[in-house]
């Protein structure tokens, strides 16, 4: 986690790209004369090889969404997802269950990401089955490999899913998705359903597989003092864009964009002398509609910086001091903020929409 | 960790059983005790159930009686005793006789073999012709669904009796046509069933997760589906079997179904109407074993169900 600030380059991409995601756009049609709802609106990233990305945001701000229109779970509009240089998006059927087998998925729900009634054994040997084709007793024996490997026993193979806790299932679920030996596991969410101390242990595993293996991870969360621990780089997106992308040290040190501001003033600090002084964020307004995003910044609604210029134009992706991008008027015009909210440095700027309430 | 990449990756066993020194979670699942697997759960509670034990003690009994027809039955169904017609029970014969003077026990025995394999064959072929579609319409959804939900639609609104007597019609009379037409008259209930208990595990995340990893169709219907709706499925088919039985002896009653000689229960209550005003006991044997498979169906289908627990589907 150290020593990498300045080896960023400047797109805020990874050294050696393995996953490419760029202007991913996914839109859901809304019933009837509904609009269509623009869940992720021109995203653009990059997944490094045995590098983890956190890919953070409140809920609704399309998080999942990325991680399922990668998986091909879900349509794109249009958009580009390569793997090694190949494109996902447009692959025909044939060559798509082929090509999935290099990335998986792990679900935030350990209850019902499981089929009731399927064993362990069923349930991590389903990718062998389908995507490699592996003989009974050959499969059985890459399970309870796989089993110890997340610190499960092999005897529990013949077990059905109920007779385990969360963070088992989770260990289950994670055994699951690196059968196949995955380039890439996406992680939605993957440790929010589980208790504190749970989630520490997850982490820790996901980190010594990591190291092991040599996957890639792109972890989606909303629980910002988990990825940073575990996520070498963050992406910060709301209503579906890009507001701040970089390494996780400094956008937790220094974020650049009001909104990730915002959300680290959320996180709770564990000691009460700090919680109780340190100033916080709180995000006023709601998100705006998301059939109707407002013209220029999506965030310009709650942003307490909010400019004439954010309501009408969006801002481009700068680079930041300290690595990585952020799009924000506070950092594009002007002299260099590095990375300081204006606030800090005494400028006041009034709201151009009222909070509501 | 920016440097792991150029280190070659250890991966086998090796690394798996390092790891899992590393990793290994406190054994919360402690062996002494190991939970019961659904199947041993299932049971225990089954056995709870009395009325759905002795529901399924009365139908093994009326198989195995079937069955064995041949050895039990104490005269040849179908041999005449001119002496003794539309006699009461007694000694020679337990049950009585009919208007030709055959043993009804004995037939009785025969004609549960005919019946029971008539309620198998029309719940078989009700489950052929609905479960399938039913299957297709709740995962696919969209056109699949509207054309099979309309085609299931139009052949209820038929009455069923109508329905069967039509297609007997057509096919002319004959056990296994009855059963076909019943199996037509059960298809849409089991289609539109299969196709609500699908649209329930449909949305599960287990069916996405199987879909991510570029699992086929058919397979996730085989695998992850029909499993999980498959309690429903059973008690519906006990029920429907009753009902099988019923619509069985309606038709053989009205003459649709076995044709004489042969015998099934239905057929035999024909019969005994028929004599009814010579001897109304004829009527009883068949009415009341009609009456009692009817009623051990129900019962054993309410065990089941109240057996398959929630906890299945959840952890406790």
């Amino acid at each position: 986690m150290t020593a990498l600030e300045n080896r960023e380059p400047a797109a805020g991409s990874a050294a050696d790209t393995l996953l490419r995601v760029d202007d991913l756009h996914v839109s859901f049609k809304g019933r009837g004369r509904a609009r269509k709802v623009r869940a992720v609106n021109g995203v653009s990233f990059e997944l490094g090889r045995s590098e983890t990305v956190g890919l953070v945001g409140e809920s609704g701000s399309g998080k999942s969404t990325v991680g399922r229109a990668i998986m091909r779970l879900i349509p794109a509009d249009s958009g580009r997802v390569q793997l090694d240089g190949r494109e996902l998006l447009s692959l025909g059927r044939s060559e798509l269950r082929a090509a999935r087998k290099d990335v998986q998925m792990v679900f935030q729900d350990p209850y019902s990401s499981m089929n009731p009634a399927m064993v362990v054994a069923d349930v991590i040997g389903e990718p062998l089955d389908v995507q490699a084709g592996m003989g009974r007793s050959e499969r059985n024996t890459r399970v309870a490999e796989l089993l110890e490997a997340v610190g499960l026993s092999q005897r529990h193979i013949e077990r059905y899913p109920y007779e385990f806790s969360g963070g088992q299932r989770q260990r289950i679920a994670i055994a699951r998705a690196l059968a196949n030996h995955p380039k890439v596991v996406i992680l939605d969410e993957a440790v929010s359903a589980l208790d504190v101390s749970t989630q520490n242990q997850i982490i820790n595993l996901l980190e010594d597989l990591q190291a092991e293996t040599g996957v890639s991870m792109l972890f989606i969360a909303h629980d910002l003092a988990v990825v940073r621990h575990i996520a070498r780089r963050t992406v910060v997106i709301y209503l579906g864009q890009v507001m701040e992308v970089g390494p996780s040290e400094r956008i937790f040190e220094h974020p650049a964009h009001p909104y990730a501001e915002a959300l680290l003033s959320a996180v709770p600090v564990p000691n009460p002398e700090i919680q109780r002084r340190r100033e916080r964020v709180v995000l006023r307004g709601e998100p705006p509609d998301p059939t109707n995003l407002p013209l220029g910044c999506p965030f310009v609604t709650r942003c307490r910086y909010a400019m004439d210029v954010c309501a009408d134009t969006m801002p481009e992706l700068t680079p930041v001091d300290g690595g990585g991008l952020v799009a924000c008027h506070l950092q594009t015009a002007g002299p260099n903020l590095a990375g300081r909210s204006l606030d800090a440095l005494g400028v006041e700027a009034e709201p151009i929409v009222p909070p509501t309430r | 960790m920016a440097d792991r990449a150029d280190v070659a990756v250890p991966t086998g066993p090796e690394v798996w059983r390092r790891h899992a020194q590393d990793h290994r979670v406190e054994q919360s699942l402690d062996e002494s005790s190991a939970p019961l697997s659904a199947r041993a759960r299932f049971l225990r509670r089954f056995l709870q159930q009395r009325p759905a034990i002795g529901a399924l003690t009365f139908l093994v009994l009326i198989v195995l009686a079937a069955l064995f027809a041949p050895l039990l039955a104490p005269y040849d169904p179908d041999q005449n005793d001119i002496r003794n017609l539309l006699s009461g029970p007694s000694g020679d014969h337990w049950l009585g006789t009919d208007h030709l003077g055959r043993d009804t026990l004995s037939r009785m025995l025969y004609g549960a073999r005919v019946s029971l394999l008539a309620a198998v064959q029309a719940v078989s072929i009700a489950l052929v012709l609905g479960v399938v579609p039913g299957l297709l319409a709740g995962f696919f959804g969209r056109w699949v669904d509207v054309v099979i939900m309309r085609a299931t639609e139009t052949i209820m609104t038929f009455p069923p009796l109508l329905l069967a007597i039509a297609i007997v019609a057509v096919r002319g009379p004959g056990l296994f046509n009855a059963m076909l037409a019943v199996g037509v008259v059960f298809a849409p209930r089991f289609a539109r069933l299969v196709r609500g208990l699908v649209l329930g595990v449909r949305e599960e995340t287990f069916i996405e997760a199987s879909r991510s990893i570029g699992t086929p169709a058919h397979r996730i219907l085989r695998r992850h589906v029909l499993p999980n709706i498959l309690s429903p499925l059973v008690v519906q088919i006990s029920l429907a079997l009753g009902f099988a039985m019923l619509a069985e002896a309606a038709l053989s009653f009205l003459g649709l179904g076995v044709r004489p000689p042969e015998a099934s229960w239905g057929a035999l209550l024909q019969v005994a109407y028929n004599n009814i005003n010579r001897n109304s006991f004829q009527a009883i044997p068949p009415g009341v074993a009609i009456m009692l498979c009817v009623l051990a169906f129900n019962l054993l289908g309410d065990g089941i169900r109240d057996s398959l627990g929630k906890e299945i589907r959840r952890g406790t």
